[in-house]
Formats: structure tokens, sequence, C-alpha cells
């Protein structure tokens, strides 16, 4: 006996060092050694970790792991395994061997499947072994024939039942086999297998009273969804697909990951309820506690069976004790060299890091992969802010840090004004240096968010000591709000959809030129912080909408003051919530958290826009904010009768409800219509109508049809604007549509609407191009992540085999997700190009090219406001057509008559009259008015097309547009083919009124472009047809260099009246 | 706004004053002939006695000049030269114009042998002298001297102008006229008609077959005629140069068809008159210090607001004997003015002070102060001060209205009604009822 176990005991050892040599070559990251794997076994363990094997081991080297398992079992010497392997795997008995070199107490090995293809030649044995071992009570006799194949293994085995039945789940085989099963049955067919319960307890108490390690994935889930205090620690080695099935059954989180190098690495976090399991488990529960308390019977009889045995099992132990003692010995030596290694290498690994770049990615790559996703995230968002900054800074750094274009003037102006004089100065200030003599409110006739915020910045700075200069905080205040609505897009659209369609989102509208156009530095107006406030106010809503509460309708209301406060357009905003709230009621979707969040943000809003004093009382009188209001009532109305129905019965909820359907209705229609009538609801504002009809405009109201920014979208801009956005703009919609919610349908909304507006009118383009942004990301987005998924990147030929429904699958992806790249590539080309050669000119100083490629500067505004400035008295009045108004109070600080804020139609009207009279009339009304000086606009010279003879018949049609100016018309200017000409064939009433002559005063004497006569306008391509002329109530006071401003002072009355 | 009214006001007064600077006595008598001094002696010896220098020239002399070092040497030029074709030195038609441009006075005097450059000059003044050898012929209305020609006319005093400034008053006795006629330019407002002939009177060469349409028939034909520049500088056309003679002067008036006889013509008497008008020793007034405050303040506010009572007040000096004294009228108006008058008010007179009180009109904007005040025979007089008037600001306007009460009673009770229904909503826990039905 003693020889035979010595052979024995040699095959062990080699069994043992093959494990270890498996172990050295197999182990990641070709470091670790088995003692250091053990080692990160353990630790994950003790965080009450799972580990998940990388999949189901490998036929031929099973025992790696379950060495490494049975080590870590060692160290934590309190708990015990139920090990559950499958067969084609692991063979019982290799494990049995382990457990006995390694004198691992508490092991039950339950054997989960035989797979009849894999079998092996020894498993039949092993499986009847096993079955003896683990399953049935041994009975003395039977066991020492059997015995002789593995003495010592029987004779550990023994022992091993012995400690079983000390741990209480001893006799219960009948039930531990239909466990077994059970689970054999559930694995097999994609089930849970917790029906099988021993001795009436849960699984739980189950599992914690025994301190038992699982391999299995069923008990991984139970002692997910049950144990999730205990001192339990689990082991799985299933595939990643199945714990995703399993997890996602799951009643609590599960976390499953990978153990990497040096740190546990979760990978998935499942939640997720089901109920319905455990009702049918708590059935079974009772059917077998009958069986248990059968099992317990036969328990104590083999009790006594039991104390027989007692005497052979010390023998063996002694002997155990022995050999036990020569393998510890061995296992500490291999055990210490490793670690020496394992010392050796962390040694040059570090030194290795610590030689390179301290920043370099390896940081990256140690954390986890939450911490690199966010890492990620903010990255993209920083450079997306960062990129919108400095892409709008083109005009800046070509020409100098100025205020561009006209309204920028002004609100430059009154910036000034708010930081020299204070908040409550700016709010009273009656400016007479405009509108002469009729003077204008700026305090009350402006949206000052854009000063008070641009006035805050300036504080803030300076009270940090940062001396910047006004002038500055205004060129830069638009690029940085653009960054910042960057961030904004991206919350927003993550509200909507996902974290990376926010980033999308945010990557486009950071250059996208629809918005670049309208805030590139310089460009100082209200649109520039309008558009933040906007989609903050979108974002807000979107929260408050899916939370419902309070709180964020609040945030929401706020966010909408801010936006009435700095721009116009918030009526859009204050009909889009509304028309959103309209389409969830249609929709079935109205619920109390809408109702919350709208009666919320509709209170306090409105209340609070009513505090700029721009605004006033119309949010509760005029016709664009009555939507809101009717809205407003149609939510409490739906409450009342949702409340109201579910108090009565069906047919006197019918009655009552026509009745009051039917007097309401007749009582609002009264009420609006004598609200209408007596002025109350103010009529429809002529700027609202053109947003409706695109020709009311033109056909109605001159001043409005005018501006070119009112003028109805061509296609071309459309895609100038957005390139790609239009064309993904569908795609993004088509996404939202398949997959509704509420949030996406104020999405669609807003798109739908917006596409529409700024249809009509290229200002709105504005207002689209953030939705454009928003829905392509969307787009983009889910593109991507369809398609990102099925490339394939690994080179396994199997998963390609394995899609045969999908032919093609990867390469169909790889296109798919370069043709996107592309795409989106030549958009960022084009929005840059865009960006720098349109949207980036100052438009107050010009520059042109010239013959030999130069650039040639034109700076003649500021020439002339400076000669203004330092050569007219300073209460002089200066007559222009208002375009000029702002530049001209602001750079030459002298009183104009008209201005860009074209409040006052009558005045305008009256100039244009002026410019459009000849001589003699026209001197009436300057007189009339007691203008000093006239400046206009001329490009003839140096072709400069928005001058003021292009613009001409806007002032003869918005003179002839009033009473005193009837006879102004506009056929009159006409040549009889209809023709505008200026040149000899044109109408004489055109040659000859004021404009004509002040533009072109001495101009036939010059001579322009080689080959053309004198006098040849670059712009119009004509030769002028009136030259030699004089002017008797005007003077030349000053032309500018290149002719663009030509000023006139008006004479006195003749001294002698002639 | 404080140093635009400022400077409106010292503009306005430097302006006046300047000119009165210039009022001066100095003056230059350009004549064709020196016998001119003999026959016209009364009235110079007249001006002289007035103290008036006067300087002779002929008016060819080829040392004339107005103009010496950018300076004008004289302050009055009288023109007795009608006949003659080009002045010598540096005068000419131009020079004139821009003397009278300077605030220069000019007394012309015209016969029927005037030439074009005087012609020109009364054009450039809005008068327009008959073609030379003409005259001014009266069938009825011709003294008893008359040789036959009917052209020594006798001009009745009520074909005066009505204006005691420019002509004085009490002339009883007509006027004799023997000279060329003048048409005033229909267009200009400033040209007076001092003296027109009679409806009978018309002005065509006397030697000569009427064969065309006269120049100037009836009460159109000027005898005198005089141009009030805006810069206040005084012209005065008489269409005979006889008119001033000492003949004329002391000659009886006999008018040959209605036979009243007069011992003396009523000449020297207007002559005069007009000397003291066109010389401006009268009817010449300035504005002084223009203040304007609101009600119950010393200093003039940076801006009015709407519905404040503004006092305003100018003081109106009158040139009478070389001296300033307070100006006495009853209508000074004051227009407050923002391209219409909003206010149209008559100033109270005070030794010389005009002053009113009135409220401000509740539209905000530009308002101008403005007196003009322009009558016949007193220099155009002036005054324009800017002043802003703004709307209320916002802590102007009423605070607790009475009518707005029930809203305020209804707003707090709304407060206090939330506030209790939440704390009964909190607080108050309805048992849950039995509903099982």
């Amino acid at each position: 006996m003693a020889t035979l176990m010595k052979v024995k005991h040699s095959q062990l050892e080699v069994a043992i060092d093959e494990v270890f040599n498996e172990l050295l070559t197999h182990t990641p990251h070709k470091i670790s050694s088995q003692g250091d794997k053990v080692e990160m076994l353990a630790s994950a363990l003790e965080k009450n970790q799972c580990y998940i094997g990388r999949k189901t081991p490998k036929k031929d080297k099973p025992l790696n792991y379950l060495g490494n398992i049975f080590r870590v079992i060692k160290k934590n010497k309190d708990c015990r395994v139920v090990l559950i392997t499958w067969l084609q795997s692991v063979d019982p008995s290799y494990c049995a061997k382990l457990v006995l070199r390694e004198k691992i107490e508490g092991i039950k090995i339950l054997k989960v499947k035989e797979s009849s293809k894999h079998e092996k030649i020894d498993k039949s044995l092993a499986i009847e072994w096993f079955k003896e071992l683990c399953v049935k009570p041994l009975e003395n006799s039977e066991k020492s024939e059997r015995s002789s194949l593995f003495p010592s293994i029987l004779e550990a085995c023994k022992q091993e039942y012995v400690d079983l039945n000390d741990h209480g789940i001893y006799g219960e085989d009948d039930l531990q086999q239909k466990l077994k099963s059970a689970m054999v049955n559930n694995v097999l067919q994609s089930k849970i297998v917790n029906e099988c319960l021993p001795g009436g307890t849960s699984w739980k108490e189950y599992v914690e009273n025994n301190k038992v390690f699982t391999s299995g994935l069923p008990f991984c889930l139970l002692y997910a969804s049950d144990v999730l205090s205990v001192n339990i620690r689990v082991l799985c080695f299933p595939s990643c697909e199945e714990v995703n099935f399993y997890g996602a059954k799951a009643d609590v989180t599960l976390q499953l990951g990978l153990l990497g190098h040096d740190s546990f690495v979760p990978l998935i976090k499942v939640t997720k309820e089901d109920g319905g399991q455990i009702q049918r488990l708590e059935q079974t529960i009772s059917n077998l506690k009958k069986e248990i308390k059968k099992l317990k019977e036969m328990k104590a009889e083999s009790n006594r069976q039991k104390q027989s045995l007692n005497e052979k099992i010390n023998k063996a132990e002694h002997a155990l004790h022995v050999k036990e003692e020569e393998y510890k010995q061995i296992i500490e030596d291999m055990a210490k060299d490793a670690r020496d290694s394992i010392q050796k290498i962390k040694v040059s690994s570090i030194n290795m890091k610590t030689s390179q770049a301290p920043w370099g990615l390896g940081w990256l790559y140690r954390l986890s992969p939450e911490k690199q996703d966010t890492m990620l995230k903010m990255m993209v968002l920083t450079l997306a802010a960062v990129l919108s900054f400095s892409t709008r800074l083109f005009s800046v750094l070509r020409f100098e840090s100025v205020i561009h274009e006209f309204d920028p003037y002004f609100n430059y102006r009154t910036t000034r004004f708010l930081t020299e004089e204070g908040f409550y100065k700016f709010h009273n200030w009656f400016d007479d240096r405009a509108w002469y003599p009729l003077g204008r409110i700026i305090g009350g006739t402006i949206y000052p968010g854009l000063m008070v915020t641009s006035a805050v910045l300036y504080h803030f700075m300076w009270f940090f000591h940062i001396t910047i200069d006004i002038r500055n905080v205004c060129v830069f205040l638009a690029p940085l709000f653009s960054s910042f609505t960057t961030l904004v897009t991206y919350q927003f659209t993550k509200e909507l959809k996902d974290a990376g369609a926010g980033l999308v989102a945010a990557a486009m509208i950071s250059i996208v030129p629809g918005y670049i156009s309208r805030s590139v530095a310089g460009s100082y107006d209200n649109e520039g912080i309008a558009i933040f406030c906007m989609l903050l106010t979108y974002t807000l809503w979107i929260k408050s909408v899916k939370t419902g509460s309070v709180f964020w309708s609040a945030l929401c209301a706020l966010a909408y003051f801010y936006m009435v406060s700095s721009w116009g357009g918030y009526v859009f905003l204050i009909n889009l919530i509304p028309l959103h709230v309209l389409a969830l009621m249609a929709t079935g979707r109205f619920s109390h958290r809408i109702y919350v969040a709208y009666s919320t943000v509709y209170c306090l809003g409105t209340i609070l826009s009513m505090q700029i004093s721009f605004v006033g009382f119309q949010p509760v009188q005029s016709s664009e904010h009555m939507a809101a209001l009717g809205v407003f009532g149609l939510c409490q109305i739906h409450v009342f009768v949702d409340y109201v129905r579910s108090r009565l019965n069906t047919e006197q909820f019918n009655v009552l409800f026509r009745s009051m359907v039917l007097l309401v209705g007749i009582l609002g229609t009264a009420a609006g219509a004598v609200a209408t009538a007596t002025g109350k609801i103010s009529p429809w504002t002529g700027r609202f109508y053109s947003l409706l009809d695109p020709s009311y405009a033109k056909n109605n109201i001159p001043i409005i049809a005018s501006v070119s920014e009112h003028q109805p979208t061509s296609w071309s801009s459309f895609y100038f604007d957005l390139q790609l956005l239009v064309f993904l703009f569908p795609a993004g919609l088509y996404f939202c549509f398949s997959r509704l919610t509420d949030a996406n349908i104020f999405i669609i909304m807003y798109g739908v609407t917006s596409i529409y507006f700024a249809g009509v009118m290229v200002r709105l383009m504005l207002v689209l191009a953030p939705v454009m942004c928003i829905l392509s990301g969307i787009g983009v987005s889910a593109t991507l992540t369809t398609y990102m998924k099925n490339l394939d990147v690994k080179k396994d030929k199997k998963s390609k085999r394995a899609d045969a429904t999908y032919p093609m699958k990867n390469e169909v992806a790889s296109a798919v997700v370069f043709m996107v790249t592309a795409f989106l590539i030549t958009y960022t080309f084009h929005c840059t190009w865009v960006t720098s050669e349109a949207y980036s000119s100052p438009s107050i100083v010009l520059s042109a090219r010239s013959g030999d490629g130069g650039r040639i500067i034109f700076d003649d505004f500021r020439e002339a406001y400076y000669w203004l400035r330092q050569n007219t008295a300073e209460d002089a009045k200066v007559m222009s057509w208002w375009d000029y108004g702002y530049q001209i109070t602001a750079m030459a600080n002298r009183t104009i008559l008209v201005d860009n804020n074209t409040w006052n139609n009558t005045h305008i009207s009256r100039v244009g009259q002026a410019m459009a009279s000849p001589e003699e009339k026209s001197y009436e009304i300057m007189r009339e008015l007691d203008v000093n000086y006239v400046l206009v606009i001329f490009g003839g010279l140096t072709g400069y097309s928005s001058d003021d003879i292009n613009k001409f018949l806007w002032m003869v049609r918005i003179g002839g547009s009033t009473d005193r100016g009837s006879h102004i018309k506009e056929a009159d200017y006409y040549t009889p083919q209809g023709e505008f000409r200026i040149d000899k064939d044109g109408s004489p009433t055109l040659l000859n009124c004021l404009m004509y002559k002040m533009c072109y005063y001495r101009f036939g004497q010059v001579y322009t472009e080689g080959g053309k006569p004198p006098g040849y306008d670059r712009v119009r391509n004509a030769e002028i047809g009136n030259k030699d002329f004089e002017l008797d109530v005007l003077e030349e006071a000053y032309t500018s260099e290149h002719w663009l401003v030509r000023i006139y002072k008006v004479k006195d009355l003749d001294n002698r009246g002639l | 706004m404080e140093v635009y009214k400022r400077v409106a006001g010292i503009l306005v007064v430097a302006i006046i004053s300047s000119s009165l600077v210039f009022a001066g006595k100095k003056t230059l008598v350009l004549v064709d002939n020196w016998s001119l001094r003999e026959t016209h002696s009364i009235f110079f010896r007249t001006l002289r006695e007035k103290g008036y220098d006067l300087t002779f020239k002929t008016a060819d002399d080829a040392s004339l000049a107005l103009v010496k070092y950018g300076e004008f040497l004289y302050d009055n030029l009288i023109l007795f030269s009608p006949s003659v074709e080009e002045f010598g030195g540096s005068v000419n038609v131009e020079a004139i114009t821009s003397f009278i441009d300077g605030g220069g006075n000019v007394l012309v005097a015209a016969s029927s042998q005037v030439g074009d450059t005087i012609r020109e000059l009364a054009t450039e003044c809005g008068v327009e002298l008959d073609e030379e050898k003409t005259a001014v012929i009266d069938h009825l209305n011709y003294d008893m001297a008359d040789q036959g020609k009917h052209t020594l006319i006798v001009a009745e005093p009520k074909n005066l102008l009505d204006a005691p400034m420019v002509v004085g008053s009490k002339i009883s006795s007509p006027f004799l006229f023997r000279g060329v006629g003048m048409v005033a330019d229909q267009e200009n407002p400033l040209v007076l008609n001092v003296l027109h002939a009679s409806s009978t009177a018309y002005s065509f060469n006397p030697d000569t077959k009427i064969d065309d349409y006269p120049h100037a028939v009836g009460k159109n034909t000027l005898l005198v005629a005089a141009l009030q520049a805006r810069n206040n500088a005084r012209v005065v056309f008489v269409g005979s140069l006889e008119f001033f003679s000492d003949e004329l002067f002391t000659s009886p008036v006999q008018n040959a068809i209605g036979k009243q006889k007069f011992d003396k013509s009523g000449n020297e008497q207007l002559a005069f008159n007009l000397a003291d008008w066109v010389f401006r020793e009268k009817g010449v007034l300035r504005v002084g210090a223009v203040k304007h405050l609101k009600k119950g303040e010393s200093t003039p506010p940076q801006y009015y607001t709407v519905f404040e009572e503004v006092s305003y007040s100018v003081v109106i000096d009158e040139l009478k004997g070389g001296k300033w004294v307070p100006f006495t009228a009853n209508d000074v108006q004051l227009e407050f003015v923002r391209i219409d008058p909003f206010v149209r008010t008559t100033l109270q007179p005070k030794n010389g002070k005009f002053s009113t009180t009135f409220k401000l009109p509740d539209v905000y904007g530009v308002y101008q102060f403005r007196v003009d005040y322009n009558r016949i025979g007193y220099t155009h007089l002036f005054s324009t001060t800017q002043v802003s008037v703004r709307p209320l600001e916002h802590t102007q306007y009423e605070r607790f209205i009475y009518s707005a009460f029930p809203y305020y009673a209804s707003a707090f009770s709304m407060m206090a009604g939330v506030v209790l229904f939440s704390i009964v909503f909190l607080h108050f826990k309805d048992e849950p009822k039995e509903k099982k039905e």
C-alpha cells in the first residue's frame, strides 16, 4: 500500500509540475507567474468581485485556472467552493487531484454536464467515482476495491466527505442530484435556475450559510440578486455572452469584469427586475420542503456509519500530513522564485514608464473605462469649444479687433454707456443724439441682455484686475458664447439621445457657418448670445419635461428670462414650447410631468419676461403670445377634464363635456373678438405676418422688406450655410421618429418649424442651424453606432462564417464608416472656407485684391466718420440713410435723424423723401429737420455694390409709403421700359433727385476704368447720364479717399433772399 | 445740453452784436460827378449833422476800395451814381454784395440814366430796375412843374408802406419823383415795397411810342424799394436820384389834376426817415440773456422731463439814439418747437425782460425754445435754444394707484390663501376612507 502510494505520489508531482509550467506560459501579460496570478485572483476575490475566465477553459488547459482558484481558496480559509464543471472542459478527477494536493477543505464538486461528443476515455470512470465521492454516502465494503485505482485520492476524499457532512448538506444527495440536473437544464435552456432549493432555505441562506464559492453562472446570479453584503465570493467561468444574458434578468447590480494586469476591470453592470421568477420559486420551495424532511431522517442513519469510518480516516490523515509538508516546501520555493521574477519585471516596467514623457498616453490606459470615457468626452467637448472660439477669430487676425457692421455699433455704444454710467442711468437713458428731433428712449426700446452680460463680464474681469478694454469684451463676447453654445448643444442632444450624438452635434455646431455668420468676433449682436440662451432654455425644458420637477421648470423659466432679455426671437421660443405641449396632448402623451413643467415655465416665464421694459405687457396682450396663453388654459382644462372623468360615469361626463365645450367656445370667440376690436390684443405685427406669408412684408411694409436679412432664403444659401447638414437632417428626423419620446417630439417640431421660418427669412437661418446640427448629430451618431459594431476588427474567421444572413457585413460597415468620415471631413473644410471667405469681413473696413494680388484696404468709413467728429459742430445734425445711423452716432458722435432701429416709419419715410426729391423740395425737408450735413455712401468709384444708389429704390418706396410722400412714385424712377438705369436713358426724375446728384457730383470728370469714358460707374457698369451739374442747396464738405463716403453741407438760406 | 444752449445763446448774441459794431457812422458816398454835392447839399449836410462820417468819391475813382486787409472800411455805402458803367478800383457788384452780406448798409439812388452796374446790383437784391431812358409816367398824378412828359410824378403818402419804423409817421405831403421804375422780385420774401406808384402809373420811355407792354404798370411800379437781408444789412433803392435833391426837397407840390397844393414836398422827411432806417439808426433789436429753468430752480437742468413747469425768459434790447434801451412790445411770442410748435405763448414784457411759464407737453424729444420776432422795419430777432425733454424715469411713475387697489387686494389674498392651503395640505391628513362600493 505504501509503495503504491509512493508511485502515485510521484505521478501527482509530475502532474503538478505540468500545471505550473502551463501557468508560466499562459498567464496574461507574460510577466506573471502562477504566484502572481494567485495574488490577483485573491485580491479580486477579497473585493467581492467576480472573476470571469476568458471563456470556458480550453479543453487542454483547464487546470491552470482551477489550480489558481484552488490556491486562492486556500488562502481564504473560510470559503467553500461548489465547483461546477463543464465536463468537456474539466475532468473532475483532475479537480479531485488538485483538491487533494492543495489540501483544501470543504470543496464540493458538482459535475454539470456530460457531453456525449467530447467524452474522454476515463470519463465514465471518473463519473462513477465522482458520484460516489460527492453524492452518495460511501459504504465501507465497496470502497476498498475501487480505491485501488486512486487510493490516495480516495483517502483524501473520504475525509472531504466527512467535512462536507459537517457543513450540513450531507445526506441530501437526492436533492443535490435534482439541483444538479435542474442547473444543467437551465443552463442549456437559457433559464434561470433558482427553483431548486435545499432544505427549504433560500439560495441566499444556502450560500451564506455555507460560504460557498460557485463557479457556475446561476450561482453567480443568485449571489448577485440575493446576497449582496455577505462575505461570499463568486467565481464564474462562463463566457461573457452568457453573463450578459443572465445579468439582464438579475435583480440587482451585477458587476462582472476582467482581471487585468494590475487591476480589476469591471465590464458589465446589469440591473433588471424579474419578479415572476420568485413566485414560481416559492411554489417549488414548498414542494421541496417535504422531501427535505425525508432526507433528514436518512441523514441520521448515515451519521452512524460515519463513526465507523473515523478510524480509517485518521490513518490516512497521518500519511497525508507527511506528504503535505513536502509539497508545501516545494510550492513555497517556486512561489518565492516567481515573486522575485515579478519584482524584477515590475521594477523594470516602472523604470520604463518613468523614462517616458510624463504625459504620454500610458496613464490613459491605466484609467478605468468609465474614467476613460469621461476623459474622452471632456476632451472632445473642450476641443469643440476651443475650436468654436478660435474659428471665429479670422476677422480679428486679418483686420483688427473692431466692431463689425451696423447694429453692433449701437450695442457697443450702449454697453459702454452701461459700464460707465451704471444700470439705472442706462435703464432710463433718453438718447437725444438719435432720431432727431424725436429722440429715443434707449432703456425702454432695447433688449438689455447683451449689454448687461458684457458689463458683468467686464466688471468681473476688472475685479480680478484683468484690465481689459470694454471694446475687447464686446468683440470677443460672441465667440465666447458660441463656445458655451457648443457645451449646451452637447447637453441638449444628450438629453435627446445619448452622449455620442451630443458630441457629434457639439462638434458640428462649433463650426456651422449658419451660426458663425452672426457670431464672429466683432459681430456684437443680440443673436450672439441669444442662440446660447435659446438652446439652454430648450435643454432645461426637455429636462423639466422628462423629470416633471418644479426645480428644472423654474430653471427653464430663468433661462427663458435671459433669452427674452437678449433677443426678440424669444417669440419663436414661446410659441414652440406651447406647440410641443399641444403636440403631446394630441398624441395622448400629456401627463402630470408636462402639466407641472408647462404651468411653471409659463407662469414664471411670463412674469419674468414682463420685467423687460421693451417687452412690457406684450406677453398678455399681443397675439404672438396668445398661443402660449391658450395652451396654458388648455392644460388646466385638460387636467380638470381628466379629474372630472375619473369622478363621473361616461354618460354624465359626455353630456357635461359637450355642453362645456360649446359654452366655452362661444364665450372665448366673443371675448377674443371684443379684445381685438378694442385694441387690447394688438393686431398682428408686420414682422410676424411676414414670417407666415413670405410675400406679406414685400407687399405691405417696405421698411421690413428693405432689410437684406429679411429676404427669403435661396436654396444655395441653405447649402452654403449648412452643407452636409441639409442631407443629414432628414436622417436625424428619421431616427427621432423611429424612437418617439416626449423629447424627440420636441426636437422634431423645432426642426420642422425652424426650417420653414428659415425659408422665409435669411436671418432665421440662425435658428435653424442649431437644430440642424442636433438632428444631424443624432443621424451621424446612430449610423456610426450601427455600423461600427459590424466592423470586424479581429481577424477571426469563425465569426465571419457565423453571419450567413448578412453577407459582406464587414465590408459594408467599412464602406459606410469611411463614407461618413469623408463627409464629415469635407464638412469641416467647407465650414472653415466659408467662415474665412464669407463671414469674416468687418464690413466697416473693406478689402479687395489689387491687380498684383496684394490686398487693398478701404478704410473710408472710419475716415469719414472721424472727419465728421473732428470738423463739424458738436450739435450738428447729420442726415443719412438709416443703415449708417448707428455707426455715425457711435463713431462720429453726431446727432442723426434715423438709424437702424427702424421704429418710426414716418421719420424714415421723411428722410427717404428728402433723398428722392429734387433739390428744392429736399431743401425744404432738410430745413424742417434742421439738417446740417448729408452723408451718402457711393461705391461707383471702387465697385462697392451695397451703396446708396443700389439702396435707392428702397428709399423711394419707403419715402412714398406715407401720406406726405405720396407724390413720390416708384414708377417715376424707372425708364419707360421699367428699368432702373443711371445712364442717359434713365428716368429724368432719377437723374435730378438729390441722391443722384450727391452721389455723382463731380463724378463726370473722373476716369474710373481704362477704356471707358469718364464718369463710368463701376457698380452699375454704365456711364452716368447727368454729368455736369452744380448743387444749389448743398456744398461738398468732404469726400473720402476712395469716394466711398461723401459728405455735403446744407447751405443756409440766401442772405438776400434770392 | 447746457453747453448747446449756451453756445446757441452766445451765437445769437454774437451775430447781432457783431453787426452792431459795424453799425457805425463811416459812410462812403459814390457820385457820378462832384456837382451832386451841391445839388443834394441838404441831404448830405443833414447827414453830417447827424454824425455820419461821409467820404465822397467819384464812382470811377481808381482808389476805390470797400475792403482792406479783410475788413470793411465803411459801415454804409451811398450809391448816388446811377449812370456808372464800371466802378473804379476794387469795387464791383460782387464787392458790394459781399459788403451787404458782410453787414454793410447800402442806399442806392437810380435815375433814368441808370447803368447796367446798378441794375445788376439791384437784381442781386431782388429788385428789378427798368431799362435805361425809361421813366415812371403818370398822366393823372403829375406835378404842376412837370414839363409835359408827365414824368415828375406825385406820389401820395397813402402809397407808402405801412411801417412807421421804415418810413416814419405823419407825412402828409406827397412826394415828388422823377426817375426809373422798379419791380420787386415776387419770389424774394425780403424785399419791401416802400413806396409804389398810383394805379395809373406805368414805366416806359417817354420819348417813344408804346409798342410793347410796359415793364411795370400801376401799383406794381415801385418808386422806393428796400431789402433787409437775413444778416440784417439794409439796402434801399430809390428810383430817382432827384428825390434827394435840394430842389425837390424844397419845392411845393401841386397835383396837376387834383390841384391840391402843398407848400413843401414830403421828400425830405421821407428821405431822412429812410436814411435813419437804412443806416440802422432805428429798428434794431438784440437778444440778451436767455434763461430757461425748471420752475422753482435756479440753474437750467440737463434734461427736462415731460409735464414739468418751465419758465423761460429772454432779454431784448432796442437801439435808440445809439444806446441800447429795453425793448417794449406786447407781441413777442415764444414757441416750443419739435418740427412743429407744441406750445406757442406770448411773452410778458417787464423792463426789457420777456418771460413766461408753461407746462411741457407730454411728448418727449428734442425741442427748441424759439423766439422768432419778425416785424417790418425791425431787425429779424431770432433766438433758439435746444433742450431735451425726456420721458419719466422708472421711479417717477405713480407707485400706488387707487383704481388698482382691488388687484392688490386680490394678489395678497391669493398669497395668503396659498400659504394657508399649503399648511392644511401638508399637515392635515385625511383618514383614508373605505370606498368599497
